[in-house]
């Protein structure tokens, strides 16, 4: 199920909250795992059992591995949940791949990709490391640790949330105004970014790719459109994940924090997908030695996360390119590129920085690196064609509006506005009238354009 | 307001937006069809264990939710309005508004497409068409074509050109010059039959037509066109008019595919969802006009889209018969079963949306 669909907001929302909010504290849990099973098996009915098995399996093998300390314990429930992730996520890629390779003709299996399993099983993996560290306390309760891995505010496009963030509010979390107000106005920001920026700059990007006539100018704000459509994309999902997250009384952590204003690309991942990054930086950059075991090392170590970052996305060469492309640029800007950004104007460092992630999403949209590499050297008019043609001044003409809305929301000057604003208590008292007023007008126009529906497929969906 | 007043009031007025639709969404009884955008809309779905299990279930109820949504003609209308106003949007679902009309913009041109029809027209032609034939064709340009304002058009010219290169068997007519905007509908992409007087006189004068123009005009409805239900914004309805004499009034139209007869103006399709099939009773595979008054022998075969249905009305005076062709809807290898095409006038007429998309034809 969509958070963007009318089937998700006015009739799964009302029935879940109220009944939420009727049954006793005890059962609330109940509800929330209930919730969240209907919520997964309405868009992914058959993969319904797998998601069950495998928390029972990390159910089961954490209580053996709390109770007798194993390591291989460890390895085996890991390697089980990474094995069903790449049985679901890789084997076709692989088997292609073998093909190629030694001129066989294996038949791929054709498997369709379980929504939101890149998700659950990094949740889950969390889970079963933190308890062999003794991070957390193993959670006996099967109820308890289904609801955390199927909690379904963020069970299919995170943001990954660990189950030490949440450990307690299992148990016991408030519920007042203040969190439902918050989660509320959080929730329907998310739906308002996702419906009226993200799928309008996803429409560019589709009339970009359906048409004929493009120009160097096209190409930019195609790049320019892609890189500003799966942020808003992305980070609305977390918006509307934490919002609801919040609404149940969950504090789930940020998952962006205006990535593009960042003025290196170290400072981009500690902004971008943070629930992911530093999930690869706490099982595996920091197990594998981090920067403790000299240069060479780190270096491997750096190589192998954005390998994996890269597979983890997407089972394609484009990802794992991707990867790797920011592997390479971080390990530059650590062994010697970054005393020289330093040096730099603030407004270079942030240009180096976009154009970096603008031509890494090119890689990332594109369906093969031959699309890629010709989308690349079209920014710089070698594919021939003119600078700028009919067309794309009538597109851009036609979506300025959302272009320069979505550029300015994309940095924090709103949201620093409205707090400088915030501190006259009069000003104050009138954002307050506002904020409502907004929140309703926006979730009213978010339904006008889901009812009218034609472009709605979230990106990370497919990871 | 507190804070903490902001945040009762923004959870209380979210739950109420959010149940009370929910509450008018089980009440509300579900509706057939939508007139503004003339479909059937889904209904809620059966269930049955294999459609719970391989998700069409979950995906017709999502279809059934939109189509069922509460005021949703008023929701589609919000939406157009956002795009337009306040997004600043040129087209929304490529309509745009201009001078108080809707207009479809139609590009970039499909020359595969203008190739595809007039290979139609040669096979037509190598089949069944002589030097006995007088054959002409026509083009009707779409709404578009008439506005010059930053919005994306055909390349006419290139459209017109492949079409003489490749029909130097047939005499062109030429009645873009003969039309404005203002002879289209405001809401629909059609021309107004009262309107063409021009477009007549030179497809006569062309022809060698001796046509009167001694026309009654009547208003027969009002009328809202394809485009209200796809851009739903504010404007000014149409009128169906319709242009009469005593020849037209006594013309009988024959469909072959279902044997009816009817008059010219079908007026049992005052109440269809589409108004404008009171011309000739809307798509028909094959049909003819018969008309009593012209006992001249003089036959017209025309292959036509729905523009025709307006215009042809005000050819039959000079012939006794009437034959018009969609081959959107029948297949031109078995036309000989039912027509003979002997010492016939013949006339080629598509419109450029047609002749830009003719993969439909058959």
């Amino acid at each position: 199920m969509l958070f963007t669909s009318i089937s998700f907001l006015y009739y799964f929302m009302p029935i879940v909250i109220t009944l939420y909010f009727m049954v006793p504290k005890k059962m609330q849990n109940i509800i929330l795992f209930i919730a969240s099973i209907a919520f997964y098996f309405y868009g992914e009915p058959r993969y319904i059992l797998l998601i069950l098995t495998e928390i029972f399996i990390a159910y089961l093998g954490t209580i053996l591995i709390d109770k007798y300390r194993k390591k291989i314990l460890l390895f085996i429930v890991i390697g089980i949940h990474i094995a069903l992730l790449c049985i679901f996520k890789y084997t076709d890629f692989i088997i292609s791949n073998v093909n190629s390779v030694f001129n066989t003709n294996i038949s791929l299996l054709r498997i369709a990709l379980p929504i939101g399993i890149s998700f659950y099983t990094f949740q889950i993996l969390s889970y079963v490391i933190d308890v062999y560290k003794g991070k957390v306390k193993v959670q006996r309760n099967f109820l308890k640790l289904a609801t955390y891995v199927s909690l379904f505010p963020q069970l299919i496009a995170g943001p990954i949330v660990r189950y030490e963030t949440i450990e307690d509010e299992l148990d016991n979390r408030k519920h007042n105004f203040e969190n439902f107000g918050y989660g509320v106005s959080r929730f329907t920001i998310g739906l308002a970014k996702k419906v009226l920026i993200a799928n309008l700059l996803g429409e560019l990007c589709n009339q970009f790719t359906n048409e004929d006539e493009k120009s160097i100018i096209f190409y930019w704000i195609f790049a320019i459109s892609y890189m500003l459509q799966i942020y808003y994309d992305f980070s609305a999902y977390s918006d509307m994940a934490i919002g609801l997250g919040r609404i149940f009384g969950f504090h789930f952590l940020e998952n962006f924090n205006y990535p593009y204003i960042s003025k290196s690309i170290t400072e981009f991942w500690r902004r971008w997908h943070i629930s992911l990054s530093s999930w690869f930086k706490d099982y595996v950059y920091i197990p594998l030695g981090g920067n403790r075991k000299g240069i060479k090392k780190q270096i491997r170590n750096i190589l192998t996360v954005w390998l994996l970052t890269g597979i983890w996305h997407g089972a394609s060469w484009n990802f794992v390119i991707w990867g790797i492309m920011f592997g390479v640029i971080l390990i530059i800007e650590k062994v010697f590129l970054g005393k020289y950004i330093e040096k730099l104007s603030n407004i270079f460092k942030r240009v180096y920085v976009l154009f970096i992630v603008m031509i890494s999403f090119i890689i990332f949209n594109a369906s093969n690196m031959h699309d890629a590499w010709k989308n690349i050297i079209g920014l710089f008019g070698a594919n021939g064609e003119s600078f700028i043609n009919t067309y794309t001044i009538y597109y851009l003409r036609s979506y300025m509006v959302i272009l320069i809305a979505a550029i300015i929301g994309a940095t924090p000057i709103p949201k620093n506005l409205i707090l400088k604003l915030r501190k006259s208590k009069k000003i104050n008292n009138v954002i307050n009238i506002l904020e409502p007023i907004c929140i309703v007008i926006l979730l009213l126009v978010v339904t006008a354009y889901l009812v009218d529906n034609s472009y709605n497929p979230f990106l990370y969906f497919r990871f | 307001m507190s804070d903490r007043i902001k945040n009762i009031v923004v959870t209380i007025s979210f739950l109420l937006v959010i149940i009370s639709i929910f509450l008018i969404n089980l009440i509300k009884e579900d509706t057939q069809i939508s007139l503004t955008e003339r479909r059937k809309l889904e209904q809620f779905p059966k269930f049955s264990i294999k459609t719970l299990l391989d998700g069409s279930l979950f995906e017709k109820f999502e279809k059934y939710t939109m189509d069922q949504f509460p005021a949703r003609e008023e929701f589609r209308t919000l939406k157009a309005n956002v795009e337009m106003s306040l997004l600043k949007k040129q087209d929304s679902n490529n309509i745009y508004q201009y001078n108080g009309k809707l207009v479809e913009q139609l590009y970039p041109l499909n020359e595969k497409s203008v190739v595809n029809l007039t290979n139609k027209m040669n096979e037509i032609k190598d089949k069944y068409i002589t030097n006995e034939n007088k054959v002409y064709y026509t083009i009707v340009p779409d709404k578009n074509y008439f506005v010059n304002k930053n919005n994306l058009k055909l390349d006419y010219q290139k459209l017109k050109d492949i079409m003489s290169n490749r029909l130097k068997w047939a005499q062109y007519i030429e009645i873009f010059d003969c039309l404005e905007l203002s002879n289209y509908y405001n809401t629909d992409s059609h021309w107004k039959q009262e309107r063409l007087q021009k477009v007549v006189d030179r497809i006569a004068s062309k022809m060698n037509l001796k046509l009167d123009d001694n026309y009654e005009e009547k208003k027969i409805t009002d009328f809202k066109g394809v485009y209200a239900g796809q851009f739903p914004v504010k404007i000014e309805n149409d009128e169906i008019r319709v242009l009469t004499n005593n020849t037209i009034e006594s013309c009988i139209v024959y469909n072959y595919e279902t044997n009816k007869k009817t008059k010219i103006y079908d007026m049992d399709k005052i109440n269809a969802p589409d108004k404008y099939d009171i011309f000739l009773s809307g798509a028909a595979p094959l049909i003819s006009i018969q008309n009593p008054n012209n006992h001249n022998d003089k036959e017209l075969i025309v292959f036509r889209d729905s523009y025709g249905s307006s215009l042809v009305p005000l050819l039959v005076e000079e012939y006794s018969k009437i034959t018009l062709i969609d081959t959107r809807y029948i297949s031109t290898r078995i036309l000989a079963e039912y027509i003979d095409f002997n010492d016939k006038d013949i006339l080629f007429m598509y419109s450029t949306s047609i002749i830009n998309n003719s993969t439909s034809l058959k």
